[in-house]
């Protein structure tokens, strides 16, 4: 008899004791559980995203400029550039979301290679694309609030839609990817960020580096970090 | 050869080859050549008690009478899937199980037709009916699910943990956590592959734990703990002691395999999952996993030559 016959053979007695189906039966009615479905979940999320971000630009930017979306309409060098790079920021955003909250054909989520890409890129892509030439130039009546020169104001607001969208994602997919792992977690939390970096970037009107660095940029690295080191645990089942 | 039957009369024969080479399928893809004018299901009658799972078969038809004589080889990797370019189903069962129901004769060549429905077509399809109606909330499908579902799954719970009664405690905590999680099921997806992830995430989770609490471990585990080998008239006593070495020989290479290489082997050989499978469900690439089964088998292949 070879190997493979005996394994072969082995496996052909290979079911459960009886008695674990009346454990997990009592175990199973003990315990609740949710009927909605992820699909539905995803939507509020998505819903709950845009709620932040309009919450930010209509009530935040009041608050502070007396106006809405300040970094939209106040100091912009070049109308082309400003849509350029807004269409790209918010192309950004839902590419990442797009990947990051998509389950596959097989419900186990989508190539790993994607989530990299996603976890990998959003941070440089959009780096690249406010640092590199900035969208905005000085206006005196808006700079008569003090913008900090190290974006402390944005990166508060950033910090707190990134946390919301963050928290909005892990409980849509809670339970829901059962090979979750740290690129997993890391692509959600760059699409977190990616939803904080669009919204301070409507936001705010500065065009100093150091500001955009810190208080634009620097939190989607952190929400990067914090989606590989938190969301694995929450997206399994 | 292992006791295949040739199909079929001379001047077309059809022989075939069992191979143990599980990568060599993709190799030389130009080599395959689709042959048959239509789709035909091809089988295999075999002399041994049971298939081999997981392994190639090289089935090869001698054509003669033609101005050359032309060899075309199908490849069936596991569950009868043919590879390169030919279409054909292919349902391995054993012997007696089905019987041919037509000889089909093309052109040149007279294969046997059998059913077309694969073995696990035939599990999946309830089953992922079964899993849409639990998640929707149905509760009084669970028995049938259990059942359904459950062999597959303490299988792979005994093969993940190295002792029985950690895998009844994972098999119990996957269960669970499928009920927790019914409401995420993605409607048509394979069930038995996410409960397979489900299954071995909570594996690795109760692998975390006890790490952080090395204090509490308790004795080795005993690698030779299978001896559930059914009593076969066919084979006697020292046939079935080898058996019994060799299984215990790669039980305890399996168990000193990092986790990953061990995982990746047990899903491709074991469960029969495909390489494509088998990166879905450990969150990776296809070129990693075939790394890791790659090293998992030089272990083994060390293992069984060192026993020798």
């Amino acid at each position: 008899m070879t190997f493979r016959e005996a394994s072969t053979r082995s496996r052909a007695s290979d079911g459960p004791p009886a008695a674990l189906y009346d454990r997990i039966r009592a175990s199973i009615e003990a315990t609740p559980a949710s009927t909605i479905g992820t699909r539905t979940r995803v939507v509020l999320a998505l819903a709950a995203a845009l709620l932040a971000v309009a919450s930010v630009l209509l009530i935040a930017s009041d608050v502070v400029y007396q106006r809405h979306a300040v970094g939209l309409e106040v100091g912009t060098q070049s109308i082309p550039h400003l849509l350029f790079v807004l269409f790209a920021v918010v192309g950004l955003t839902l590419i990442s979301t797009l990947v990051a909250l998509t389950r596959g054909r097989s419900g186990l989520g989508p190539d790993v290679t994607w989530l990299a890409l996603v976890a990998g890129l959003v941070t440089p892509i959009y780096a690249l694309l406010v640092l590199e030439n900035p969208v905005h130039a000085h206006d005196s009546a808006v700079l008569a609030v003090d913008i900090s020169p190290w974006g402390l104001r944005c990166a508060i607001i950033a910090t707190i839609v990134g946390t919301f969208v963050l928290a909005s994602f892990a409980i849509a997919l809670s339970r829901a990817i059962p090979a979750a792992h740290g690129l997993r977690g890391a692509a959600v939390g760059a699409a977190a960020g990616a939803w904080a970096g669009l919204t301070v970037f409507m936001f705010c009107p500065s065009s100093d580096i150091q500001h955009l660095l810190v208080g634009h940029v620097l939190p989607i690295v952190a929400f990067t970090l914090l989606g590989s080191v938190v969301l694995p645990r929450v997206l399994r089942a | 050869m292992i006791g295949w039957n040739a199909i079929g009369d001379a001047p077309d024969a059809w022989t075939c080859e069992h191979r143990q080479t599980p990568f060599d399928a993709q190799c030389g893809v130009g080599f395959w050549r689709h042959y048959v004018a239509r789709s035909v299901t091809l089988g295999v009658r075999t002399d041994t008690p049971t298939p081999y799972e997981g392994d190639n078969y090289v089935i090869e038809k001698h054509v003669t009478g033609a101005p050359r004589r032309r060899i075309v080889r199908y490849v069936l990797n596991r569950g009868g899937k043919v590879t390169g370019s030919a279409p054909a189903a292919t349902c391995f069962e054993r012997p007696g199980e089905f019987e041919p129901s037509a000889l089909v004769r093309n052109t040149s060549a007279q294969a046997y037709a059998l059913p077309t429905e694969r073995h696990s077509e035939a599990t999946v399809d309830p089953l992922r009916d079964l899993m849409r109606r639990y998640a929707e909330g149905d509760d009084e499908v669970f028995k049938q699910l259990y059942e359904l579902l459950s062999p597959h799954l303490y299988r792979l719970c005994k093969r993940l943990t190295r002792q029985p009664s950690e895998a009844d405690d994972v098999f119990q905590e996957t269960f669970l956590r499928l009920h927790r999680a019914r409401a995420t099921y993605l409607p048509g997806a394979n069930v038995l592959h996410w409960a397979f992830a489900i299954a071995r995430s909570a594996h690795l989770d109760r692998l975390r734990y006890w790490r952080r609490r090395p204090e509490a471990l308790g004795a080795a585990a005993d690698t030779a703990e299978d001896e559930r080998l059914c009593a076969d008239q066919q084979y006697g006593p020292e046939a079935q002691a080898q058996a019994r070495d060799l299984l215990a020989i790669v039980t305890t290479a399996l168990n000193k395999m990092s986790e990953k290489n061990r995982h990746a082997y047990i899903l491709l050989r074991e469960e029969g999952l495909s390489v494509d499978e088998a990166a879905a469900l450990l969150g990776t690439t296809s070129t990693v996993v075939k790394q890791r089964a790659h090293r998992a088998y030089e272990q083994l292949r060390t293992a069984l030559r060192a026993a020798k």
